[in-house]
């Protein structure tokens, strides 16, 4: 019996330390001003989701939430990927990303997206628009970027339709955006703009996107 | 009156040994040759091989913290001798920028890079470098700031801030100071992408570079507060690419 307790307190600390992955099913999940569908990519199951075309304003909460969750400081990882819908508008860049510290009405939230459009682009302003960070409801892009320029948004490679690791290291006002397993960070912000000090997480995408979404863990600190 | 005569002598000479300590000096490294040109340098053994190393002469060209624009971003650099005729093609070179202690002035920041297509005459010249210092900083605002293009001498840094949207002829990147630092420049017509570290895509890229000269020599840069070394310089002249219609859909 001692030893049975000792080895259940073992595995129990083990599973402390580690990722919480977070299946991504029907019964854990739910879709916020989007359309979600579960489907084989590469013959793995993905979520794929696409943003409800009656929703005409950018950065709003179009995303798909996972249930139960509250989540404050650590870390949040998945593996995105992004097309272009046949439909896509001109100004469609693959916005897809990640929302945190969601409110439970989904009225304020922090969040940062990538453009994959813009990775490889011959412009380089566009280029430098490839990473947003953006606080709904007070501080969306334009805001951000007419306010305080070059400061919430930068450049990091990317592309359409390949699988790109986001994580996000949260910890207080501070938010570090690393991709791809780099050993760096391609994104901090120093300065998170929201008030919720904790929330959910959602899986976010904007208009033009058919978004996929795989692999989320979720550590807490 | 007889000690001021040798008295002036003795400065006109000094200063003409000066001049030719500054002007022409030239450095051999390995088959390359170079010509200081406002910067002081050495060829040294640095973490066991032979390196470039090159700072800027400030007494050369004096720098002046109220004329910034004015005294920065000028012909201080190595130039690579016997090339005088690089169009397109790919620049490649190691470099490793430290920060002079103490710092000159507070804003330096490791600026190290390269020149090319420089006239005879320094006259004109475009350019790619990077602020080292700020690629991992704590600030995203300066980690943008961590590539910059310039074209010498009418679109300098802060004529392109002050002329162009914001992030036109900036980017960030991973770098760093005291790092190796490998960078590649391929530049095609009015086009340079700039490659760091191997990686597969550019880090960096100017569509529509801003300088007249079509063609010209090769330059190591540093500016104020960097020791700067370089090493494995390689040049690989090209002939112009003509972007085939539809070859490269650029996305909407």
């Amino acid at each position: 019996m001692k030893n049975f307790i000792l080895a259940f307190s073992a595995v129990l600390f083990l599973i402390s330390l580690q990722a919480q992955s977070v299946k991504l099913l029907k019964s854990n999940l739910v879709a916020n001003q989007v359309y979600m569908s579960f489907e084989k990519l590469d013959e793995k199951n993905v979520l794929r989701v696409i943003k409800d075309s009656t929703v005409q304003k950018v950065d709003e909460p179009t995303f798909v939430k996972v249930k139960d969750l509250d989540f404050e400081n650590g870390i949040i990882e998945v593996k995105v990927l992004s097309r272009l819908l046949k439909n896509a508008p001109a100004f469609a860049r693959g916005f897809i990303g990640i929302a945190f510290r969601i409110d439970d009405n989904n009225t304020k939230y922090e969040s940062i997206y990538i453009r994959p459009t813009n990775g490889r682009a011959d412009d380089q302003v566009r280029r430098n628009h490839s990473v947003q960070y953006y606080s709904y409801p007070d501080y969306k892009f334009d805001r951000l970027r007419k306010e305080t320029p070059e400061t919430y948004e930068t450049y990091a490679d990317m592309g359409l339709n390949e699988w790109i690791t986001m994580r996000i290291e949260v910890k207080g006002k501070e938010a570090k955006l690393y991709l791809n397993n780099q050993k760096q960070a391609s994104f901090i912000v120093s300065e998170m703009k929201g008030s919720a000090a904790k929330g959910g997480i959602g899986l976010w995408v904007d208009i033009g996107t058919e978004g996929y979404f795989k692999d989320l863990k979720v550590i807490h600190k | 009156m007889k000690q001021t005569n040798i008295k002036t002598l003795l400065i006109t000479f000094g200063l003409i040994l000066y001049a030719f300590s500054t002007f022409g000096q030239k450095l051999r490294l390995k088959k390359q040759e170079f010509e200081l040109k406002n910067v002081t340098g050495s060829i040294i053994k640095f973490q066991g091989k032979d390196v470039l190393k090159i700072e800027r002469d400030l007494k050369a060209i004096p720098f002046d913290v109220n004329r910034l624009e004015a005294t920065v971003d000028e012909p201080h650099y190595a130039r690579l001798v016997g090339l005088d005729d690089f169009e397109n093609g790919t620049i490649e070179v190691k470099m490793y920028s430290q920060l002079q202690d103490p710092a000159p002035y507070p804003g330096i920041a490791g600026f190290i890079g390269v020149f090319f297509r420089v006239q005879e005459d320094d006259s004109a010249f475009e350019s790619i470098y990077l602020r080292p210092k700020v690629g991992r900083v704590n600030n995203q605002m300066f980690r943008n700031h961590a590539v910059q293009y310039f074209s010498y001498p009418h679109a300098k840094f802060e004529t392109l801030r002050k002329n162009y949207p914001a992030g036109s002829y900036e980017g960030s990147a991973p770098v760093a100071l005291n790092e190796w630092i490998k960078m590649r420049i391929e530049v095609n017509g009015e086009k340079a992408e700039m490659f760091i570290n191997d990686m597969k895509y550019s880090s960096f890229i100017v569509d529509k570079m801003l300088g007249k000269g079509k063609k010209g020599y090769i330059g190591l840069y540093v500016d104020i507060g960097t020791i700067g070394y370089f090493k494995d310089l390689k040049v690989t002249k090209k002939a112009l690419k003509v972007k085939q219609d539809g070859e490269k859909v650029e996305d909407i």
